[in-house]
């Protein structure tokens, strides 16, 4: 029935391998577990003056970031994403918002983002984030109601509420788990061992998961053609700005999540 | 909406004068290199195609003046940088730089109508200070933070970190993978190459 829900013989394959990586973070993800940079930078000129052996604290790579076994396999799906995205998702978002006009497209934005509050909810109980978690329930039902099933934000103009990133690899990155190894997958994209776990995990909470097949692939591709609308020309200057695009992707990945997961 | 040059000047004055009261000499600091920038691109006489190059050689000497490409280059390339004498230094920053120029060239050409809201100022110890800003894109607030050093009395920007992603720990990374794999040497010909090819 549903493609992303996996048989639970697989599941508790996965939540073993999974348990290992919460004990191995530290020897595997090198610099994932350092605090963030700013308390970084606090502690390097705390500890004396900032002369060249300070930088290296400062950035804390003993490494070259997050540990990548599975390079080829990493490699081979970031071309193949990197294809995906400038033939085919990228035109089609353009060809989208040409026709669509801005307003109608963040209607639509507003639409997923109010339909997926429960994964955001149970991130929020799951990291004890109380505040977090009654403002989620707030603007659900404000934004359901006054704005529409979710067409409108109206929870964002009336109580200034800024909805926040939650998911599970998050959750599990709070909890003091470290993202084991990079991995890329097609479509997905750029993702870690906890993450993607993270990503099976919200799955089972996904109000979308609970749509027969067709719909949820619809819906899904929907939602990320719209999306997209929103970022043109994004991946392109990240692109034209490295040196090398793999491990600048690899770095914005583990940088942006590990803000995240701090916030 | 068009806002003519008028109406950004006096904006920008009155976000100048609230600027001066609620933050510190860092975000100052910034707001005057960030204001330059929206002033050359807002400049009615500064638009359009053919001006591009006039244009862009006013943003390149007003970033010159706001970031520390010495202090970025180092930070970036990181244990390599002890190893080269003066004239590597001199070398590898000139083109670094240009590589940074560009890269935000074709971000300014894409956001010259975003406001830019200073949040807070945060003094990390040594003359050393984080600024955080955000700046309203077509979706959301992005912030974006910049770190500033005082240098007797002048301010300079030596990394930015945009939802969080550090500059300087990004090229960090780049410039380790390609070192190791290669060489210095061919770090230095690929940035070379790249900004031959950027610059055409």
């Amino acid at each position: 029935m549903n493609p992303f829900t996996p048989p639970f013989a697989i599941f508790t394959a996965l939540a073993v391998i999974l348990a290992l990586a919460f004990c191995l973070p530290c020897s595997l993800a090198g610099e994932t577990d350092m605090p963030p940079p700013a308390m970084m930078i606090a502690q390097a000129d705390a500890a004396g003056d900032t002369d060249d052996e300070d930088y290296e604290n400062e950035y804390g790579d003993a490494d070259e970031g997050l540990s990548d076994p599975l390079y080829h396999w990493n490699y081979a799906w970031y071309v193949f994403n990197d294809r995906v995205y400038l033939w085919l998702l990228e035109p089609t978002a353009k060809g989208y918002s040409a026709v669509m006009p801005e307003q109608t497209r963040g209607c639509v934005r507003n639409f997923f983002d109010n339909a997926m509050m429960p994964v955001r909810f149970a991130n929020c109980l799951l990291q004890a984030k109380g505040r977090a978690a009654v403002d989620e329930l707030t603007a659900f039902a404000v934004n359901t109601t006054v704005g529409i099933v979710g067409f409108r934000n109206a929870a964002e103009d009336m109580l200034l509420y800024e909805p926040q990133s939650e998911d599970l690899g998050q959750t599990f990155g709070t909890w003091g788990a470290g993202h084991g190894i990079y991995l890329v997958w097609p479509v997905i994209g750029p993702s870690s061992l906890r993450d993607t776990f993270g990503i099976v995990g919200d799955s089972f909470v996904s109000p979308i998961n609970r749509l027969s097949t067709n719909w949820n692939i619809g819906l899904r591709t929907y939602d990320v053609v719209n999306d997209t609308t929103f970022r043109i020309g994004e991946y392109e200057r990240v692109k034209q700005a490295a040196i090398d695009p793999y491990s600048s992707l690899r770095d914005i990945y583990v940088q942006y999540r590990d803000r995240q997961v701090a916030e | 909406m068009k806002m003519t040059f008028r109406s950004i000047l006096a904006l920008s004055c009155i976000f100048a004068a609230s600027m001066q009261s609620l933050a510190g000499e860092a975000s100052n600091a910034l707001a005057v290199s960030v204001d330059k920038i929206f002033a050359i691109l807002g400049d009615p006489e500064m638009k359009g195609d053919e001006r591009k190059a006039e244009r862009h050689s006013q943003i390149r000497v007003v970033l010159g003046e706001g970031f520390d490409y010495e202090e970025i280059s180092k930070r970036a390339l990181g244990k390599e940088w002890k190893k080269l004498n003066d004239e590597q230094r001199t070398e590898f920053i000139g083109v670094f730089s240009q590589l940074l120029e560009n890269t935000y060239m074709s971000a300014f050409e894409k956001y010259s109508s975003e406001e830019v809201k200073y949040e807070s100022e945060r003094e990390l110890g040594k003359g050393k200070f984080v600024v955080a800003t955000k700046v309203a894109s077509t979706s959301k607030m992005i912030p974006i933070h910049y770190n500033l050093m005082n240098r007797g009395g002048s301010w300079s920007i030596y990394d930015v970190k945009i939802e969080g992603v550090g500059l300087v720990k990004n090229y960090r990374t780049q410039f380790r993978k390609v070192i190791s794999k290669k060489s210095y040497a061919a770090l230095v010909k690929q940035l070379e190459e790249k900004v031959a090819k950027d610059s055409q």
